[in-house]
């Protein structure tokens, strides 16, 4: 699979597992949501090493405006991170199933408001201007499991 | 030593343009403090989102220059970044002959701003450039625009957060106490207190800068920085009319009107609306009242019909309202801009910024400039 194809279908999934999430939260089934929520961060942390290990470097290569934008996509990627770990730790907080947790999960429904728009904001100004000119411009680039490796 | 370098109080689109800026020269040493849960709750998200060429405001004053400088910032940054921006123009609109004279003051104006591409254009042109627009003549302004000012907050937050910026929401600071070389900020969260010191603090906390300046123990009175909000309203015009102009269409301010004059603006979708109105308000328990008033209908119908005559009351709906921080309590006055260092008042490192109204969005990347000069004298 091409690289960016992967990686904007890697945004499809985030957003579809939050909507899991959110959907197991809101009604009151936090183990359903936790359990979720795990593979929500799984998920994050592959597309996230595959954009440090190719995606950033390469808008840093190509300098000008680019390199801008990498900071921006950077910066983007640490709000995500913050936004999950307070989702993490709502989910945590709300204690088990039931009527009391939903409650709990509704007066607090700001925090996934937050990670599901920076999520959005973040998908479009990767699909718009990061993917689908760097596809153009480097058509064999392919995802591989080595982009996931440890970097030394 | 403190817990960070700065503080900023206010995570609006100034304090948002500040943060992106000093946790550059500060990385991982910046905190945002925001009161509510998320960024750009107040003045900063109901606003028409113009970006404003600099036109109307003083020569040498703050709004003059940090709106021509900061649009050139914003426009770049927009370019640059993918943000949306409608390059649309605006004009200004002389709806009858003794207004004229009016328009020629303002192109005066803009041009000592150094504001690029003003014309003074007959209503023949006005009519060819928005043929839905009633005019004897315009001034024409190619440099404002329209901007999707949450896509530019939130790409400012995030640039903060690649710096290392904390951003702390639900956060409300409720007092402050010189410490060891800066300040101690009490902060509540939900049912906690804690304590928080910063070297530098950043006052862009919007209509309640004046409280965090009297929190460090600033005369607001004496040092000119009481605010009152004055509410402003936005009614929004049937879809059957989107697209129907291409530019921005204000009025040439007229005597009676308290600030620019009601005027006709559209989103990115195309979507309009006339606003907003000026009526200063006071909180009442719950704050203050942001519904748009009914009362007000004949009032908008009657300024949207001076510009546009094929509006008819029907067109028009109730759509949002917002609040201006205003250093004056009443019409026709005007003051600028105050961005302050307060190592005269004893205060060495709390910069100030109050009276932060229109044009603020567009200013705020230069407002953030001048916050980062005003700590380096410091």
């Amino acid at each position: 699979m091409r690289l960016f194809e992967a990686n904007a279908a890697a945004h499809e999934v985030l957003e579809g597992l939050l909507m899991e999430v959110l959907g197991a939260a809101v009604d009151g089934e936090i183990g359903r949501a936790r359990a979720h929520m795990a593979q929500l961060r799984e998920a994050f942390e592959t597309h996230l090493a595959v954009e440090e290990a190719r995606t950033l470097p390469l808008l840093r290569d190509l300098g000008g405006p680019l390199v801008k934008l990498a900071v921006i996509i950077d910066g983007d990627h640490r709000i995500v991170d913050r936004s999950l770990n307070a989702v993490s730790a709502l989910l945590e907080d709300v204690g088990d199933d039931g009527p009391a947790a939903r409650a709990a999960v509704l007066g607090k429904i700001e925090v996934f408001s937050k990670l599901k728009t920076v999520l959005e904001h973040h998908g479009v100004r990767e699909q718009e201007d990061v993917y689908t000119p760097l596809d153009h411009r480097f058509p064999e680039l392919e995802w591989t499991e080595e982009l996931l490796l440890p970097k030394p | 030593m403190s817990d960070y370098e700065v503080a900023i109080v206010g995570a609006g689109v100034v304090g948002l343009a500040c943060a992106a800026r000093l946790a550059a020269r500060w990385p991982g040493r910046v905190l945002v403090l925001e009161r509510h849960e998320g960024i750009c709750r107040e003045a900063s998200s109901r606003n028409s989102e113009v970006v404003h060429a600099g036109i109307y405001y003083p020569t040498g004053s703050l709004k003059a220059l940090t709106c021509v400088r900061g649009r050139r910032m914003l426009v770049k940054r927009c370019r640059d970044l993918g943000i949306p921006l409608l390059a649309c123009g605006k004009v200004i609109v002389a709806s009858a002959a003794d207004q004229l004279p009016a328009l020629e003051e303002l192109l005066a104006q803009g041009r000592a701003n150094d504001v690029e591409g003003l014309e003074v254009i007959d209503a023949e042109r006005l009519r060819q450039l928005e043929p839905g627009t009633r005019g004897v003549g315009a001034l024409w302004s190619p440099a404002s625009a329209v901007v999707d000012s949450h896509q530019l907050a939130a790409s400012l937050e995030a640039e903060a957060a690649h710096h290392g910026a904390d951003l702390v929401f639900g956060a409300e600071v409720v007092g402050v106490e010189p410490a060891d070389g800066g300040y101690g900020l009490t902060v509540t969260q939900g049912e906690e207190t804690t304590t928080v010191s910063a070297a530098r603090v950043v006052n862009a906390a919007g209509l309640g800068a004046d409280t965090l300046s009297t929190m460090v123990g600033i005369d607001i009175d004496g040092a000119g920085y009481r605010q009152y909000a004055c509410k402003g309203t936005w009614w929004s015009i049937a879809p059957r009319h989107n697209h129907r102009l291409s530019r921005l269409v204000y009025p040439v301010g007229r005597a009676e009107d308290p600030g620019l004059g009601i005027h006709g603006c559209f989103d990115a979708a195309g979507g309009m609306r006339l606003g907003p109105d000026f009526v200063f308000v006071e909180a009442g328990d719950d704050g203050v009242d942001l519904s748009v008033p009914e009362a007000a209908r004949a009032k908008f119908l009657a300024a949207g019909q001076r510009l546009f005559p094929w509006l008819e009351a029907e067109d028009l709906s109730p759509d949002m309202a917002g609040l201006r921080a205003k250093l004056v309590p009443a019409p026709k006055q005007w003051r600028d801009f105050v961005v302050a260092e307060e190592s005269a008042r004893g205060l060495p490192g709390w910069v100030t910024l109050v009276g932060i109204e229109s044009p603020g969005l567009t200013a705020a990347m230069a407002l953030a400039e001048v916050v980062g000069q005003r700590l380096s004298s410091s």
